[in-house]
């Protein structure tokens, strides 16, 4: 399904020919529009395009076209085109000038046409990146603990190459343009820019070190000598392509600069951060003595891909130097070692100017990028043969039966050949480039395996089928982990040739002090403790039930942004869980503020008078407006608030847009829908992932559509009992009993496998998971609405209900003023956008933070359709209400309804029973609590 | 060797402070361990006891209300009937059993070098030493069709989809009675192998002359009466492991487990402890639970003295 977007034509300035051309029409948003689409346009894949063109000649001269008006706003969606007047049939790569104009930190990306084809179909999506710099130095906090750097995205003009976003291609990308006029169509499919300028230019070769060498003494430039050691720490970068490539801190070793025993201490980058192709960090080294050729080495650790060589390109001042900069790899080690740029014969001196210069390491993937292009063919064959098997047989084939699927499909069998072979061939090849077998070795040699057999025993292939499907899901993730090429640096140096280096690890006895001092400080150290703070009138305490980045960041916000304008201080502190606050508060040592607390516990917590009611507060009032009335529901009891939302999830539907389109399907939107894609998806030996109460709340999600309630408006009595009620109970057992939707499965698993081509999920956790651990079929897949219910006005209702944690005051609080206006300050836009993007920061796009602040959510890096679905659906959402004894509601109804599909008692009579229990136990706590 | 001395009850007030002083550096010996013994142990006993008759939901004072705990938890609490079920069931399976499979163990691994019954002793003890190492068998038994179980059985043809072992009804229990058995190689067993070493092996060879005719005999006239110490103990451990057991159902079942099928009394306790904060009736199931222990070491003591005889 290709997007039907009309697309903006602004005029162009040639600036050779100076041919205009104007038209300018404004982007329509249509239904179809709010999906992720998978371009079915053909083309043909860039190796093949590449090859065709190996023998046309490379552009001589550079063609600059810039935008008429200095620039354009390039919103998603929309596209600009560029009239260029070719002088001769040649070979070109195209640079591209352009400012970011969102905040966001997901990349910008753009597709290109020429004559309005893609002239291959990696041209569709093509990544352009961001700049960042680091807002201050390294600060610390009271204690004397480094803080983490908060990050600030550069507006500045910067010109790419158009290239792979994968990194399999090395150069930028190559078009073969005929002579004569083209038009050059730019379209942004991610996030919003402006672009100012293209640049066609000839293709670059680099020298090789050996030629530059002469080059730059017949430029009359010699070797350093006598000159001090220039040492620059790598924590202190000066721009890069981002956020997340900050300083982060290494205690394992006394050498490491700087190394401090008691606090921490930023010291290195890298750490699991510095590992995606293409991501860059730029030096600006402004003390070079004079213009000559100069030494440069690393003190670095590759301690994260065993078996290969991590590879970076070396920038000097804004150029490649020479061919060997290029992929310069890393060999695995331990500990940080001392590595010069060079070779065994000596070290490969860079050219530098007096004065200041830049240096850019980038990383690529060298000798990986050729594997895992190849490997990733082969798994796109294999995936598909595996797809075609299982029409056949099925994910769990019956082993006895004969499917006969050599003279079914014989080219599937033929394909298992020619797929081991080629599979084989790179294993030598990594042998070959790395020296030894790893676990990337062992992966590919059982798929060989596995292929092999089903090959020379075709009869073995149905009970070989899970075998295959799990090899070809490591295969994936081997590709995914392949490419990512970590290293750590603590610092590099700029010397003379051959100067001596530092020792890069402490001796044996260094290494045992530090150890032992590190040992002994940690009996003193109280990482929770608030340093002298100035002006300071009063203290509150604040537990918080999360992880410790979060804890960490939430304090570097705290001492930041709300002490100083407050004056009142927090002491921050992570707990487990509820358990201990609870212990806490009956001890009478609990804190006056908890934060991200589930809305069960809150309103158990409020029935017994544990919590303070919020909505006496003059703040109050302005607190709720931040939020959805669904996300208030559940913190509400009649007319009191006891909490204000933190975090708000809900669930979501996630398709593969890929296969929906292979089997012609489009996403449903009903659950009419649903029901009419069904038996094709059966066919397919594909589901439909409808999460049960355990996981999810997909018979709430039904219920309300239809109209139905949990409870009474007075919150007295539960209504299970009633006609919609035991309706929906009946449809939704259908789905499982009849419809042959799993109970329970893993999402991440098998939506990255394909089988379960569309699943209801919570929208935060499916999320990150499918962004960490399925980066195989990233782009390939979208969130949309979860399917709704056609209402008599013709409507869709997409109700889906909202799952909560807020923030609460205690009642034993003897400071409630000030913890009321810390929670304002918490729930705030600003506080809540900050904390969600330094968390994502911090921990990428797997930290992703399920804002419950309407305009937070928009603020974070979802792309604009992401963005917009999510709201879309909070806007939906619907909150249940907690009632005394409320526990009892999720485990009758799951109750029931194991009883209907396990024992197929009849529907009825479970709800009834279910119904009779729960108002029972209601009444019970209601009568024991003393509420009317 | 240190002799029993009993303390008749007519032992009057005089005497009794004249014998403290008599012993006063053993009262100063067991004081430590006696003070935590009662501040830990006895102290919470009664503290249950006194609950048990309130309605105490841990944020408020309790309020006192008689028996009505107990009349709930007896006459109208369906569930916790249940529990009394699944419990007994739990207990007289895997009590028994847990603890004759521990002797018999500990009693061929005797028959071994020391070398190899060492090896064999850390194996049988590693499950219960190694904490929640029986949350492996909700790998073998996930409900998933990629589950260990489910997917050899569906490979071998035997089933077709799989069977949801841990949320179906009629499972759960034998699944959690088979983890419990695993598991029952505990220190009772530790104790069982100790105590066979530590039998007079001369008392073998009086017997023999005596006229043992065969290692059952020698079993049941030397063997157990020379280690009763070590059964008594491995029996109340077994006693109290299978009345006690809730962590097991908690995380193989979930909690509540489907339909309550995996509901023992003390995972009933907790959710009305944890989840519903009504430490009263809490305390009330606890002072039940206590009891049955209780009446059970007593059945299994009066059984063990039959021992030899």
């Amino acid at each position: 399904m290709l997007r039907k977007i009309m697309s903006i034509t602004l005029s162009a300035a040639l600036l050779l020919s100076a041919a205009i051309t104007a038209s300018a029409e404004s982007t329509q948003v249509l239904g179809d529009d709010m999906l992720v689409s998978f371009s079915a346009e053909e083309s043909e894949s860039y190796e093949a395009y590449k090859k065709a063109l190996q023998d046309s000649a490379f552009a001589k001269e550079e063609i600059a076209v810039s935008v008429s008006g200095g620039a354009v706003l390039l919103s998603e969606g929309k596209s600009v085109s560029f009239d260029v007047n070719i002088p001769s049939d040649a070979v070109y790569q195209i640079k591209l000038t352009y400012k970011t104009a969102d905040e966001s930190t997901q990349n910008p990306s753009c597709a290109i046409r020429i004559d309005g084809a893609l002239p291959f179909d990696s041209a569709s999506n093509i990544w352009l990146s961001r700049l960042w710099k680091n807002e201050t130095e390294i600060l610390q906090d009271a204690t004397g603990n480094d803080l983490y750097q908060s990050q600030i995205q550069l507006h500045d003009e910067q010109t790419e190459y158009l290239r792979d976003p994968n990194g399999y291609f090395d150069e930028p990308y190559m078009f073969l343009l005929s002579a004569g006029a083209h038009s050059i169509e730019l379209r942004s499919t991610q996030c919003e820019y402006e672009v100012t300028a293209i640049t066609l230019c000839p293709p670059r070769e680099l020298k090789s070190y050996k030629e530059s060498l002469e080059g730059y003494k017949a430029a009359g430039l010699v070797a350093a000598e006598d000159i001090e050691d220039i040492k620059i720490q790598a924590e202190n970068v000066t721009v890069k392509s981002s956020a997340m490539l900050a300083a982060v801190a290494d205690r394992s070793s006394p050498a490491i600069e700087p190394a401090v025993e008691m606090t921490t201490r930023l010291n290195i980058l890298g750490g699991g951060r510095f590992d995606n192709y293409g991501q860059w960090i730029e030096y600006e080294i402004s003390d070079i003595p004079a213009d000559a050729l100069y030494q440069l080495s690393f003190k670095v650790k590759q301690n994260e891909c065993k078996g290969i060589n991590v590879a970076r390109n070396i920038y000097v001042n804004g150029v490649i130097p020479f061919a060997e900069a290029k992929n310069f790899t890393f060999a695995y080690s331990n500990e940080y070692q001392n590595v010069v740029f060079g070779n065994e014969d000596g070290a490969y001196l860079i050219p530098l100017k007096k004065g200041t210069n830049t240096i850019r390491f980038e990383a690529s993937l060298g000798d990986v990028a050729d594997i895992c292009r190849r490997v990733e063919e082969s798994l796109e064959k294999l995936n598909g043969a595996y797809r075609e098997i299982i029409t056949v047989t099925g994910t769990t084939p019956d082993v006895y039966r004969d499917y006969d699927i050599q003279t079914k499909m014989p080219y599937v069998v033929e394909l298992f050949k020619t797929e081991a072979q080629a599979l084989s061939k790179i294993v030598a090849q990594m042998q070959d480039y790395f020296g030894k077998s790893s676990s990337f070795t062992a992966i590919l040699s059982s798929a060989i395996l596995v292929l092999e057999e089903m090959y020379d025993d075709p009869y073995t292939i149905p009970e070989n089928v899970s075998a295959f499907n799990s090899n070809l899901s490591s295969m994936g993730s081997m590709v995914g982990d392949i490419k990512r090429t970590d290293i750590s640096l603590d610092y590099f140096m700029i010397t003379e040739e051959a100067a001596k280096l530092p020792r890069a690890t402490g001796t044996f006895f260094q290494d045992i002090a530090f150890g032992f001092r590190q040992f002994m400080y940690s009996f003193v150290l109280d990482y929770s403790a608030l340093g002298e703070i100035e002006g300071v009138e009063e203290t509150i305490s604040s537990w918080i039930i999360s992880g410790r980045d979060q804890t960490q960041i939430l304090k570097q916000l705290i001492e930041s942004d709300f002490t100083p304008e407050s004056k009142i201080a927090v002491e921050t502190k992570l707990v487990s869980d509820t358990t201990t606050l609870l212990q806490a508060t009956l001890a009478g040592v609990g804190p006056d503020v908890a934060l991200n607390i589930p809305k069960a516990t809150i309103m158990n917590f409020a029935f017994r008078g544990a919590v303070e009611d919020l909505s006496k507060y003059p703040q109050t009032a302005g607190m709720v407006s931040r939020f959805t009335d669904s996300s208030m529901v559940a913190v509400r009891y009649g007319d009191a608030i006891y909490g204000i939302p933190q975090t708000a999830s809900y669930s979501v539907m996630f398709y593969r847009a890929d296969i929906l389109d292979e089997l012609n399907l489009e996403v449903p939107r009903t659950w009419d829908d649903v029901y009419r894609i069904l038996p094709t998806l059966t066919q397919n030996n594909m589901i439909f992932g409808l999460p049960t109460l355990e996981t999810g709340e997909s018979y709430i999600m039904l219920l309300y559509q239809n109209g139905g309630k949990y409870y009474s408006d007075d919150l007295k009595t539960s209504l299970f009992d009633s006609e919609v009620a035991i309706r929906t109970m009946k449809n939704w057992a259908e789905f499982y009993s009849g419809y042959g939707m799993p109970v329970s499965y893993d999402f991440a698993n098998r939506f990255a496998s394909g089988e379960m081509p569309l699943a209801v999920a919570d929208y935060s956790t499916a999320f990150n998971t499918l962004v960490a651990f399925a980066p195989q079929i990233e782009g390939l897949w979208g969130i949309t609405l979860v399917p709704g219910t056609v209402k008599e006005d013709g409507s869709i209702d997409h109700s889906s209900p909202v799952n909560v944690t807020a923030s609460i005051v205690l009642s034993d609080s003897k400071h409630k003023k000030a913890a009321v206006e810390f929670i304002d300050w918490w729930s705030s836009d600003e506080a809540q956008i900050n904390f969600g993007s330094f968390l994502e920061s911090l921990l990428g796009a797997a930290g992703r933070y399920a804002v419950a602040n309407v305009a937070g959510l928009e603020k974070l890096s979802w792309t604009k359709l992401q963005a917009r679905n999510l709201k879309l659906q909070l806007e939906n959402t619907i909150g249940v209400p907690e009632v005394p004894g409320g526990y009892y509601t999720g485990r009758n109804i799951n109750n029931a309804f194991r009883a209907i599909i396990d024992d197929g008692i009849d529907v009825r009579e479970a709800m009834y029973d279910c119904n009779k229990q729960l108002n029972d136990e209601m009444q019970y706590q209601r009568d024991a609590l003393g509420i009317k | 060797m240190i002799t029993k001395e009993r303390i008749p009850f007519n032992v009057r007030k005089e005497d009794f402070i004249r014998r403290v002083r008599k012993n006063k550096m053993a009262f100063v010996l067991l004081f430590p361990f006696l003070s935590l013994f009662i501040i830990f142990t006895v102290v919470p006993v009664f503290m249950a006891l006194f609950y048990s008759l309130t309605y105490y939901n841990m944020l408020q004072e309790p309020t006192f209300i008689g028996l009505s705990n107990y009349t709930k938890l007896f006459f109208s609490d369906d569930i916790f009937l249940t529990a009394v079920k699944n419990t007994m069931v739990f207990a007289v399976i895997t009590g028994p059993a847990g603890y004759m499979l521990s002797f018999l163990m500990a009693w061929f691994i005797n028959e071994l070098n020391p070398k190899v019954r060492a090896i064999f002793v850390v194996m049988f003890y590693a499950p219960s030493i190694s904490g929640n190492a029986y949350l492996i068998w909700k790998l073998l038994f996930s409900s998933d069709s990629t589950g260990l179980i489910n997917g050899f059985l569906m490979q071998w043809g035997i089933i077709t989809t799989p069977i949801y072992w841990l949320q179906d009804t009629r499972y759960v229990l034998t699944i959690l009675i088979i983890v419990q058995l695993w598991m029952s190689l505990g220190t009772g067993f530790l104790t069982f192998v100790a105590g066979l070493q530590g039998v007079d092996t001369s008392m073998y060879e009086a017997g023999s002359i005596d006229g043992i005719r065969n290692r059952w005999q020698e079993l049941w006239y030397i063997t157990l009466p020379s280690m009763k110490p070590q059964l008594v103990f491995g029996a109340v451990l077994a006693v109290s492991g299978a009345f006690g057991v809730s962590d097991i159902s908690t995380n193989l079942a979930g909690f509540p487990s489907v339909r309550y099928a995996g509901h023992t009394i003390a995972t009933h306790l907790s959710d009305y402890g944890n989840i519903r904060f009504e430490m009263g009736y809490a305390s009330a199931i606890a002072t039940v639970l206590f009891l049955i222990t209780i009446l059970c070491n007593k059945v299994i003591n009066s059984l063990l003295k039959k021992v030899g005889n």
